[in-house]
């Protein structure tokens, strides 16, 4: 929700093309995580962070919520956002298509 | 939810009608002024505890960004419905473009559903942001102009969890025995499963394809005895996940599960002392995967069949 209140206070409008045009242009965005995100392209998928987890030890949790502890973002800081992604020999999208 | 919106959408009507009727041209924009956001998810079924929660984030987020003072200075005004199965999600697509008349539309955690509420976009030409489904075939060959996604798919779920368990050792060799979701999350999860083991000499003795609705695993779990794997994969969804793990317990299997899809939710949704927490011994750290030790089937809950291992998962949406 808050991605798409960014991209539609960025162009100043609501229209469905537009919409699609500025996402495409692959604006960043705050996605809660330590980097921003951006959807590829190509294949319209979000290029973000992954936070492996393991599960904290029992009376650990604060609350119902903290159940979580967090390992380091994936990728790496020094990589880029795609190297966990399908490349486009991996992925069969066509946008293009018919 | 659904008669509460027909009643407005009729309170709606009526007051366009007086609009035109008396010419109040403030009523007119008071109408036009907010920005429509229809939002479909499961609310029931077996996605219906994770949609839950889904529902509960879009109204967060639309609260916070109201009380900020909207979008342009519009507020937002959410629709928020039970999206059912793919047929009736996209309905009730089809409904909020042309009904509810909606300005953007989101959600969806159920690949098959968002897969129909995809081709309901293209028709119409008109956006969609696909939120939580992970079926690699959305973005992939069934790709399209007008849908977005937001989720992290299947093949990098499994590349991930993957990369964990090769450095533990514990995929060259090993025999797989792995229990899939039987709908396209699942086959797709599944395919890129295979991939995997493919590329790294894992050995996939054996798979399940087990109904969504499914909530007694016992006659699979009694195949998985038979099997004797190393290793047993879990490329289930949403409540099967949940009643697997509490059903595998009590098992007493000597080889671990690990999940190529477990996340916050459904770790949420398990609850503390449903998943198995970490130990001294772990073998696996920080994969998508999820270990027990053999316990007891009396006393899963005692302090020494407790599950000492846990590989905790994958990603955090």
């Amino acid at each position: 929700m808050k991605v798409m209140a960014q991209a539609m206070s960025e162009i100043k409008d609501t229209d469905n093309n537009k919409l699609i045009a500025h996402l495409e242009k692959q604006a960043e965005f705050d996605i809660l995580k330590g980097r921003k995100g951006h959807f590829r392209n190509w294949d319209h998928q979000l290029m973000q962070e992954a936070y492996p987890f393991t599960v904290k030890a029992k009376g650990q949790a604060k609350d119902k919520w903290d159940l979580l502890a967090l390992g380091p973002a994936v990728p790496g800081a020094n990589q880029p956002l795609e190297s966990i992604a399908p490349t486009r020999e991996q992925n069969p999208c066509n946008l293009d298509k018919a | 939810m659904n008669r509460t919106n027909r009643r407005q959408v009729l309170k709606g009507g009526a007051a366009m009608a007086g609009t035109a009727a008396f010419g109040f041209p403030a009523i007119v924009r008071a109408q036009s002024a907010s920005i429509k956001v229809g939002h479909l998810t499961p609310l029931t079924g077996f996605l219906g505890a994770l949609g839950a929660y889904a529902q509960m984030g879009i109204k967060m987020a639309v609260e916070e960004i109201n009380a900020a003072g909207g979008v342009n200075g519009r507020k937002l005004d959410l629709v928020s419905e039970d999206s059912v199965n793919p047929a009736t999600a996209a309905t009730k697509a089809q409904r909020m473009y042309d009904q509810d008349k909606v300005d953007i539309l989101m959600g969806e955690i159920n690949s098959a559903s968002a897969l129909t509420i995809m081709q309901v976009a293209e028709r119409n030409k008109r956006f969609f942001l696909q939120i939580g489904a992970r079926s690699d075939a959305l973005r992939g060959k069934n790709c399209n102009k007008y849908t977005f996604h937001m989720d992290i798919p299947n093949t990098v779920m499994v590349n991930a969890v993957g990369q964990a368990l090769m450095r533990d050792n514990m995929v060259k060799g090993k025999k797989f025995f792995t229990l899939t979701a039987d709908y396209i999350f699942g086959h797709d999860l599944l395919a890129a499963a295979k991939r995997f083991f493919g590329a790294n000499d894992g050995n996939l003795i054996g798979n399940e394809l087990i109904a969504t609705d499914v909530t007694d695993f016992s006659p699979y779990l009694l195949k998985v005895r038979q099997a004797n794997p190393d290793i047993v994969c879990c490329n289930l969804a949403g409540n099967q996940v949940t009643n697997l793990v509490k059903q595998y317990a009590e098992f007493g299997f000597k080889f671990p599960l690990v999940g190529f899809n477990l996340n916050t939710a459904d770790a949420w949704a398990a609850g503390e002392g449903n998943l198995p927490a970490p130990g001294r011994r772990s073998g696996i750290t920080r994969s998508t995967c999820r270990r027990r030790r053999p316990s007891s089937t009396t006393s899963r809950r005692s302090t020494a069949s407790r599950p000492r291992t846990t590989p905790g998962s994958s990603m955090s949406r």
